[in-house]
């Protein structure tokens, strides 16, 4: 039985069905638990205790909540389009786990000395990236689709803006990715990860395009302070007005789950994945030279590179605490800003970062034309943008709509 | 292995059962003819895949993937086309982009099928349902008359749509399968890097076709910007003069 596992997991099948498990598992579970940390970073923002009540400091809420999601009787109106109705939250929970599938956890490994190197993922493919934009351009159909479905004009004006929100913000999204394939030159995430461990993580190097993309990511995942199409002021609950129960609880699963696989992914690509702090080979480097610490510089260098088991198992951990950080910012943000508005929405990603996105693309190309894509002339670029566009928002002044023209001119205020 | 000629012709005898089974699953016409549409729709479809696998070989692997892919992809298009429901059409057109995306994929072409998804199922298919979405705001008219709407109940002009589709569809598989293609250069592209390669194609042979495909879609944004710019201000004073031309009634406001 033994003698026959290991030779599974010895070939690449078996470990990425390993991962896979792991992952999904991994996904499931950190969905729902996810759901009380989001309550709690909720309670700490707003200065009060969040859920206490159901075991120790609340740490079995999620249970709680689970059953009685599940116990919950699932209505289904008598108005409403039964198949898609039905279909709609499904494909929210499927396309929010998808992207999990070519996040590279943690490198390359062996199980013996000797032995094949394999990938510490669930799929390696050529096309990498882009298999994150196609399956990340599918999730608009959930909500759409559970919006028109429900039969509900709240609903439907959800799923619309959901849809024009998504359209709009998969532009800079798609100039951020670019700026970030032209600096490594690689489409597969492992293959950018490597990249980043030889020279400076592009989080450093390109700061403003991290800044970009997080906002991108935080619009396609439909959260705050981009959650307009579940916007509870204007149109009750948005696309899930009609839905209850499990059902309900799967959209909800889908955006947690969406979220951990575009952390995933922004820690491949501008967190420099399982490297532990970056530049650790120099540092490492330098560290052993010094007598003291040379343990601590060994074990950087052992972390980032060494094949073994165990050290892919540290890059595993590595990575997803970066996702862990990276899903509290999420949550930093939502409970921090409040909502736009959807002109400012719109005039954010046409208007800033849309503009800001193609200056970032055409540098990154000016780079890689004069063979320096990873160096410090790329924060160069991005420091100046920055300052430009400073001066740009400053020149221009407030920008001005409909609704404000029409208000009665107040003395002294512009 | 058929000779090319009766391969052909035997293509144009299932585009004829096709043709006729589509029809006859076009929605309208006062009786309901499902089940011989069906019947003869799986006949003419299992005829085409019978003669695709005795003309080209593949290893089993291959052709239940194909089979399977290119059977979804065939009912899903036919579907888009006889549903009565514009919202369904949509969503099975979605099905149609994905299940022709495996089968890109699973030749080899991995750009082209992420290609696929990208702009068809993650752009232009989300547009439609959007317009339909707006077209189409209520479903409750539709049950409390128990079926599709008046203009969506009927296909028009089926006879005519049929015989045109199938015709093209003759003609290019006629085309495809007269002729003998040779052995796809796959260990040439697999070791390049199937994307690398079609981006290196792309920029250097066909570039100012590139080039000329960006202009076009630029000249629509701007088109379309220029279309949907209207005056928004309350007060009737600051509203433009009747019969403003369009492109002067642009110039005084922001878009957005």
């Amino acid at each position: 039985m033994i003698d026959w596992l290991k030779e599974i997991l010895a070939s690449q099948f078996g470990l990425s069905m390993l991962v896979m498990l792991l992952a999904v598992g991994g996904v499931m579970g950190a969905a729902a638990w996810l759901i009380l940390f989001e309550r709690k970073v909720a309670a700490w923002t707003q200065d009060r205790y969040g859920p206490n009540r159901v075991g120790p400091r609340g740490l079995f809420q999620p249970i709680a909540d689970g059953l009685k999601l599940f116990l919950k009787e699932d209505i289904i109106p008598g108005k409403v389009d039964r198949a898609l109705f039905i279909f709609a939250p499904c494909i929210a929970l499927i396309i929010g786990m998808l992207g999990v599938a070519i996040v590279p956890f943690g490198g390359v490994m062996r199980w013996s000395d000797g032995g094949p190197l394999l990938k510490v993922q669930v799929a390696s493919i050529d096309i990498g990236l882009l298999y994150v934009v196609a399956v990340g351009s599918l999730g608009v159909y959930s909500v759409v689709l559970g919006g028109w479905a429900s039969n509900n004009k709240y609903a439907t004006y959800g799923g619309m803006r959901a849809a024009a929100q998504m359209l709009s913000y998969e532009v800079p999204l798609g100039l951020c990715l670019l700026v970030c394939i032209l600096s490594t030159g690689q489409l597969r995430l492992e293959g950018m990860v490597e990249r980043q461990i030889q020279s400076c993580w592009l989080g450093i190097l390109q700061p403003l395009v991290f800044v970009l993309f997080f906002t991108t990511a935080l619009a396609e995942a439909n959260r705050a302070p981009f959650d307009l199409a579940e916007c509870e002021q204007e149109l009750v609950g948005g696309f899930h007005t009609e839905y209850s129960a499990m059902k309900w609880a799967l959209f909800f699963f889908g955006e947690y789950a969406h979220m951990v696989s575009t952390s995933a992914v922004m820690v491949a690509l501008f967190l420099g994945g399982w490297e532990p702090i970056p530049f650790s080979l120099k540092i490492g480097g330098w560290l052993e030279s010094v007598s003291p610490l040379a343990w601590l510089g060994a074990m950087l260098k052992w972390i980032t590179l060494d094949p073994s088991p165990w050290a892919a198992l540290v890059r595993g951990g590595v990575y997803v605490g970066k996702v862990g950080c990276l899903i509290f910012c999420y949550m930093w943000v939502r409970w921090t800003l409040p909502r736009f508005r959807f002109d400012q929405l719109m005039r954010l990603a046409w208007k800033a970062m849309v503009p800001t996105g193609m200056a970032l693309a055409v540098w990154a190309g000016f780079l890689v034309y004069w063979g320096r894509p990873m160096s410090a002339w790329a924060l160069a670029g991005n420091g100046i943008l920055l300052l430009l566009c400073g001066m740009i928002s400053v020149a221009s002044g407030r920008p001005t709509t409909g609704r404000q023209d029409s208000l009665p001119k107040v003395e002294g205020v512009s | 292995m058929l000779t090319s000629t009766t391969a052909v012709y035997s293509s144009y005898g299932l585009a004829v059962l096709g043709a006729l089974g589509v029809y006859l699953a076009m929605p309208g016409g006062g009786r309901r003819r499902g089940v011989p549409a069906l019947l003869i729709g799986i006949i003419a479809a299992f005829g085409l895949m019978v003669l695709l696998l005795t003309q080209y070989a593949g290893t089993t692997g291959q052709c239940v993937s194909f089979f399977v892919l290119a059977t979804t992809s065939l009912l899903g298009a036919v579907r888009v086309i006889t549903h009565a429901r514009p919202v369904y059409s949509a969503v099975y057109f979605v099905l149609v982009a994905l299940s022709s995306t495996g089968l890109v994929v699973a030749s080899g072409a991995e750009f082209l099928g992420a290609a696929l998804v990208i702009v068809y199922a993650g752009a232009i298919l989300v547009t439609y349902v959007f317009v339909i979405m707006l077209a189409q705001p209520s479903d409750s008219e539709m049950l409390t008359r128990g079926g599709p709407l008046d203009y969506d109940a009927e296909a028009r002009e089926p006879a005519l749509a049929v015989v045109a589709g199938f015709l093209l569809i003759a003609v290019l598989g006629g085309m495809l399968l007269g002729r003998s293609w040779p052995a796809a250069a796959a260990s040439e592209s697999a070791a390049v890097g199937n994307t690398l390669g079609v981006g290196q194609v792309m920029l250097t042979r066909y570039a100012v076709s590139v080039e000329l495909a960006g202009v076009l879609l630029l000249v629509a944004i701007v088109g379309a910007i220029a279309l949907a710019r209207k005056i928004v201000s309350p007060d009737p004073a600051a509203r433009p003069p009747e019969g403003m031309a369009v492109g002067e009634i642009g110039r005084r406001v922001k878009p957005f």
